[in-house]
């Protein structure tokens, strides 16, 4: 494969990556903007671990390495939130 | 064609073609950067929410606990609302950005069984409570706006309250006796809660109002109007109750409104007194000890008119009553 076809699918994976930590973290805007545990909440890991995934790969070349890069930062504030709202929420609420 | 004419136009078609190359990847670049503007915009105001979010839950975790909000509101009501439990599973909580909802029921009881009293809602943010809602479920409404005279428990130097005592008298007398019935008491002088226990063993002393120095005219030094306060006196095991293996109610009730004294804003926002007065009244306490002026009983309808028979029975108000439930 040639040089310039591998760079344009990195390209794509990173954009990829992008577009689907934003879409994660708008599914969790929604979900707490409304205040109802909406279905959807649980299909965000749907979303962030290909994310993960493509932001990974875009890593391996220069030129999408920045978009790689944007995308794991999204993945990684995603986890972040998931923790802190467990393990916080676990202590906040007292009950089973 | 010479062959000058061909290089010429060749030269040209070469420069065409790099021009077109050239808007093109400029073409490229500016949507890339157009998208990524876009994007990185998207990116910051989606992490807005989320952030705030974490820091609600870091506040009711680290800040003022939502815990600590739960026992301010359940004690209050333990100590300030007459013939008061909680069931722990009843409480809901609900977090959103930078506030927090409390929900639990209220119970009463009346002859042998607990029966719904009040359903309430709270929304805190951060630590004011901002709303209340109460839906009652009762028949009788302790009055709502207290004054000095419209309390169901007086002391014995309060000699106007606004209800009617005989007719109240009249009313339990007009009971069936298949009724069981809950009574607000008001003694005739300051007792122990023990001696109150000894006279009425055939009833549940549910609650006991405490003199704290204040309810004589039901006014604190300030001259602000207080309401009665006091403690249950029955054990209660239920596993929320504060009162809970608790050797001596007394201790418990004065400890609570140690508890409640950092807190008695929020407390006073919760219950329905206007004032609370806590550390006038924690050093009456603490210098004068535990004496009642009136007390809250339920029991079989029979019992109860006994009881308002009894010499140290000033003024009877009769609360809920219920069909037959009292299976001793």
């Amino acid at each position: 494969m040639e040089l310039g076809a591998i760079n344009t699918i990195l390209k794509t994976c990173g954009w990829l990556s992008v577009i689907m930590g934003v879409i994660s973290l708008a599914l969790i805007n929604i979900t707490i903007l409304s205040g109802y545990d909406l279905p959807f909440a649980n299909a965000i890991s749907v979303w962030v671990f290909p994310a993960v995934f493509l932001g990974v790969v875009s890593l391996f070349n220069k030129k999408s390495r920045s978009l790689g890069i944007w995308g794991l930062g999204l993945t990684l504030f995603i986890g972040l939130f998931v923790a802190v709202i467990f393990f916080i929420g676990w202590s906040i609420v007292p009950f089973p | 064609m010479d062959s000058y004419e061909k290089l010429l136009s060749k030269a040209k078609k070469e420069d065409t073609d790099y021009h077109k190359s050239g808007t093109k990847k400029m073409k490229r670049a500016i949507n890339s950067s157009r998208w990524k503007i876009i994007l990185s915009t998207l990116t910051v105001i989606l992490l807005i929410v989320p952030t705030c979010y974490m820091l609600t839950f870091a506040y009711y975790a680290f800040g003022t606990k939502s815990t600590t909000l739960m026992d301010v509101s359940s004690k209050t009501l333990y100590i300030t609302e007459p013939n008061t439990t909680l069931e722990e599973m009843e409480f809901d909580m609900d977090f959103s950005l930078f506030s927090m909802d409390l929900s639990f029921e209220q119970y009463k009881q009346i002859g042998d069984e607990f029966y719904p009293a009040k359903h309430y809602d709270l929304h805190f943010v951060l630590n004011d409570l901002v709303e209340k809602e109460e839906e009652s479920k009762l028949e009788k409404i302790y009055p709502k706006y207290p004054t000095q005279k419209n309390q169901w428990i007086a002391h014995p130097k309060q000699l106007f309250v606004e209800f009617d005592n005989a007719k109240e008298g009249r009313i339990l007398a007009g009971l069936p006796d298949e009724t069981v019935v809950e009574a607000y008491i008001s003694l005739d002088k300051l007792y122990e809660v023990k001696e109150i226990e000894n006279e009425m063993k055939n009833v549940d002393l549910t609650w006991a109002a405490i003199y704290t120095g204040t309810e004589d005219e039901m006014l604190s030094l300030d001259g602000d109007v207080v309401s009665p306060i006091g403690y249950p006196v029955q054990p209660d095991n239920t596993y929320w109750s504060p009162f809970r293996d608790s050797a001596s109610h007394e201790e418990t009730f004065l400890e609570i409104m140690k508890e409640l004294l950092p807190y008695e804003k929020i407390a006073e926002e919760v219950s329905t007194h206007k004032n609370l007065e806590l550390e006038e009244r924690i050093n009456y306490l603490e210098k004068n000890g535990f004496e009642t002026y009136g007390v809250v009983v339920t029991g079989p309808k029979s019992e109860i008119e006994s009881i308002r028979k009894l010499k140290m029975v000033r003024l009877m108000k009769i609360g809920e009553v219920k069909l037959w439930n009292w299976a001793r």
